[in-house]
Formats: C-alpha cells, structure tokens, sequence
C-alpha cells in the first residue's frame, strides 16, 4: 500500500492516524503526518518538540507555521513573508491553504480569500480534490466575512452536496457549521441545531480535534438559545476541560451571553471572527417551526408563492394558504428587519447572493 | 484469521512486526486491522494519546467488546497523567451496564462510582428512572412502567407494591409524596 503526498494531503484526522503507521521513520509523508496530528489535536508543546527534531528545513518552517496558527502569534506581514522559497507540485496548494487560514484566523479576509483560490486552483491541478473542495468553501466562507449581511446559504447548501458525493466529511463538516451559523443569525434556531448535530456526527471519528470542538462550542451556544439548559450545562462542563484557548474564549462568550457571567476579562484576540460577531451581538428570538421551513425552503433560492403554499399547507385551500404565508411573511419581517423579499414574482431571502459559480470558474 | 490478543505485559514482540500484522490486515480491509493499528500506537514512544483515544472510538462498531475493552486498556496504560481518566471511567461505566466482561484492571486502576441506585433491575429501576426524569403524576408513573395497555386496577396495587419495594431497597424517605406528585432525592 502506497500514500502518495498528494493523496496525504487529501486526508483528514481520521485518514492520517489510519496511514501514519504506513510511513518510513523519518520519512517526508512521516513527518508531515506527525505535524498534522498534532496540528488537529491543538497539541502546541508537541509541534514544538517535532519542529526541534526534524532536519528538513522546509517542514520545520511548515511545523512552526502550523503552530504559530494555533497561537495566532504572528502578523499579516509574517504570514505573507513566510515560505519565501517556492515550492511547487502540490506543496503550493498546501502552503497557500496554510497561509490563507492564518489570515483568516486574524481577520484579514480579503488577503485570507486570495490565498484560498490559489490553493483552490493548485489543489485542483493535482487531483487533490477533497482540499480544492475545502480550499473553495473557505473561499466562499471569505466572501461572507468581507461582507457580513452577504448569507451564502444557496451556496453552503451547494457546497454541502458536493462534499457529499466526494465524501469530503471535513469539507462538509465545515459547510454544515457555517449554514448552522447563518440560521442562527436569522433566528432559525431549530434549522441551525438540525445543521450542527449533522456536522458534529460527521466529524465523531475525530475526537478533540479543534473543527469538533468549533462545532461543540457552536451546539452549546444553540442549546441555550433552545432553553435546553440542563444538556447545555453537561456540555459546557465537558468542553470547559479542553485546553484549546479559542473554546475557552468562546465559552466565556456563551456565558456572558446566557449566564450573565463575567469570571474573566474576554480576550477578543483570541476569538475566532464567528464568535467575535456574537459577543458583539444581541441575542437572538428563535423563529416558530413554520418559519423554519419556509426559511429551509427559501435558502437554496428564490421560490414562488404557490409551491411555497403547496409545500407549507398542504391541503389547505389556497386562498387561505395565502393569507396564511403573506402574514407568516409579514411577522418573520417583523423579526428580522426586511429577511424576506418579493422580486420577480418570487420570494427570496434577502442578502443570499451566490458567489459559487464566480469562484468555481477559476 | 485465528485472533489472539495481544499480552500487553509481555515484551517478545516489536513495533515492527506490529507494523507489518497492521499493514497487511489493512490490505484486506479486515476490521481488526483497528486493533493492530491501537497496539501500535500504545507501543510508540510518541505523544500520541490522542490517536489511540481515536482508535478507540473507531472499534467501537468494529470489532468485539472484548477488544474494545483491550484497547481501552492500552489507553488507560497510556494516559500516564490521567488527561483521560474521566472518558475512562465513563467508558468503563457502559461497559460494565452492558456486559458481564471483566474490568478488575479498570477498578484497580480508577476510582469508578457507580451509579447510586445501579442495583436496582427490572421494574424497581424503571420507577427509578421516571422519578428521576421528573415525572411525578402516579398514573404518568403506572403508564410509564406497565404500559398503556395494562388492567388499571391491577397496575394500580402492583405499582402500591413495587414502591413500597424500592423505598425498603433505597431509602425509604428519598421518595417523597407532596401534594399528590412523588419525587426523589438524589
């Protein structure tokens, strides 16, 4: 059985302990499998000592990246000047990929997006098909933080499918929590949990990895907004024990937002853009089951009136179905300032442009 | 394939042929290939407690109890600093619910409480159970434990017998009845 690093490259947490013991001590494919572990696992004082140990120049740089991504100890500067020898093959995805994380991991989005098509294009070039997947969801996930309103949802809902059928479970972990998100936002309370429990199942073989604890932090913060408080308590004990500072900040979001608890300062450096934007924003009413279904409906795209009736009353008379989805219209409008809108002879949430075929292009 | 376990006491074996036992089970897609992958990763002298809490995950709808339960082991042996001690523990919680295997290393090695009223089978730890989960109402309770089929009368003095069973069996003051709603004390 042969890994190539191109097919290395491909694989998640899951795939890389499964491989790991197919390499040769010492080996390219070894070490980087070692980094990347690591690297999932938040394990800094290990990235550390790997860095230490490894004679290639090359991977202690990308060892010492990984971890500085972790830490977020680095500038917009740094991260640009970083790897200045060029590197082909498929490291160039790679290393862009790296490079447009960081960025984003410090609020540099346009600069982040840049980088994420670069690596979108050179993944793509060298059949890396999962991380060209990925590369082009953190892309479009750029586009929504450049412009805050702009939802994305018809896009993730694409994005989503598409990771599907290449059994992308990363890429469709990914898509799920930023959908998960974008509900959350609108108050679709009920549709984000949907998408969140849908992310956290697909990622169970990846225990403590840093996107499982992403979306753990995200459940508990839909829990509380559910009123389930009794799990949502058991969950924030469980994840009150990881040692990963950006749960542990966004924890103390949560907190802030649901238990009035203000135990330490907040560090916002350390919280990622997502739970940046909660702590600044106000908490959210949750929408009836209706309202989600129709929102479920509207997010992949304009519809029009009658086959929403259809779908949302069915077996009503139409002219009550109607009068039924022009109030249910009205009061989701009244919540959500102008969520949904007529044009065309159709309804479609407002600010839910597609950027997927634009980037896909490329 | 004739399947032994490993003696993870006994030293006569290496990492390499480890290694090779792992890559050729892998090979065949052979489910046990997990358990090889677990050993590897309890005999490399690397950090990577982590990995093996992830294979650990992984068997769980591959292979046996038994194996899970060896592999559970290797990773409690691992855990030199007790990071993992509570997922062990609760692990070995389930196992010891669902099996009659043998977990005399486990109770040696952690403090590992069991449930308050764990002795209680059958109908006594289904009224348990209710009480616990709030459910207070003594018809809600006789509906719960007899089904919604039963004779109401005869579910009745049967449910008048398995209470007084259960106070006798845990204490008879932790289960309250105020104002018509029972209640337990945990």
């Amino acid at each position: 059985m042969h890994i190539s690093m191109t097919e290395l490259f491909d694989c998640n947490y899951a795939s890389l302990i499964k491989y790991y013991p197919l390499f040769k001590f010492g080996s390219e494919q070894s070490i980087y499998t070692k980094i990347m572990k690591a690297y999932y696992q938040n394990n800094t004082s290990y990235l550390r000592k790997i860095s230490a140990s490894t004679s290639c120049e090359f991977l202690t740089e990308f060892c010492l990246f990984r971890l500085k991504m972790i830490t977020r100890n680095f500038s917009e500067e740094e991260i640009e000047h970083s790897f200045k020898n060029e590197y082909d093959g498929p490291w160039k995805g790679e290393i862009n990929f790296c490079k447009g994380l960081a960025l984003y991991r410090i609020g540099s989005f346009v600069k982040a997006q840049k980088y994420f098509l670069v690596a979108y294009k050179e993944y793509k070039k060298y059949e890396v098909s999962k991380k060209s997947l990925l590369s082009l969801s953190n892309a479009i996930t750029m586009e929504g933080n450049i412009n805050n309103k702009n939802r994305l949802l018809s896009d993730y809902i694409k994005l989503a499918q598409r990771s599907l059928e290449l059994s992308a479970i990363d890429t469709y972990a990914n898509t799920c929590m930023n959908i998960a998100d974008e509900f959350f936002k609108i108050g679709a309370v009920k549709l984000a949990y949907d998408y969140i429990t849908q992310c956290i199942s697909a990622l169970q073989n990846q225990p403590q990895s840093h996107q499982l604890n992403e979306a753990q932090t995200m459940l508990l913060e839909i829990l509380y907004t559910l009123n389930r408080n009794q799990e949502a308590d058991r969950l924030l004990e469980e994840l009150s024990k990881v040692g990963n500072d950006e749960t542990l900040e966004a924890l103390k979001v949560i907190k802030y937002r649901h238990k009035q608890q203000r135990d330490t300062l907040i560090n916002t450096k350390k919280l990622t853009p997502p739970w940046k934007q909660k702590y600044y924003a106000k908490k959210i009413g949750c929408l009836g089951d209706v309202s989600n279904q129709l929102i479920l409906l509207l997010a992949q795209g304009p519809v029009d009136k009658d086959s929403l009736c259809i779908e949302l009353y069915h077996g009503v008379d139409f002219g009550d179905a109607d009068n039924r989805l022009t109030t249910l219209i009205s009061r989701i409008n009244r919540c959500q300032a102008s969520l949904i809108l007529w044009d065309n002879g159709k309804y479609q949430l407002s600010h839910n442009n597609s950027v997927f075929g634009k980037f896909d292009d490329i | 394939m004739i399947f032994k376990k490993i003696d993870l006491h006994l030293q006569h074996f290496s990492l390499e042929d480890i290694r090779a036992k792992y890559l050729s089970l892998l090979s065949q897609n052979h489910p046990y290939a997990i358990y090889f992958l677990s050993v590897f990763y309890f005999l490399e002298e690397e950090e990577n407690l982590l990995d093996l809490k992830s294979c650990y995950i992984t068997s769980k709808g591959l292979v046996d109890k038994d194996i899970q339960i060896h592999i559970l082991e290797m990773l409690a042996r691992k855990d030199k600093s007790s990071d993992l001690s509570l997922f062990i523990t609760e692990e070995v919680k389930l196992f010891k619910k669902n099996t009659n295997y043998d977990l005399t290393f486990f109770y040696n090695q952690f403090d590992i409480y069991d449930n308050e009223f764990d002795y209680l089978k059958g109908k006594e730890a289904k009224l348990v159970e209710c009480l616990l989960s709030g459910i207070g109402d003594k018809y809600d309770l006789i509906e719960s434990i007899y089904g919604e089929q039963s004779d109401l009368l005869k579910a009745e003095k049967s449910f008048k017998v398995l209470l007084s069973r259960v106070r006798k069996k845990i204490h008879c003051d932790l289960i309250l009845n105020t104002d018509g709603l029972y209640q337990i004390l945990n």
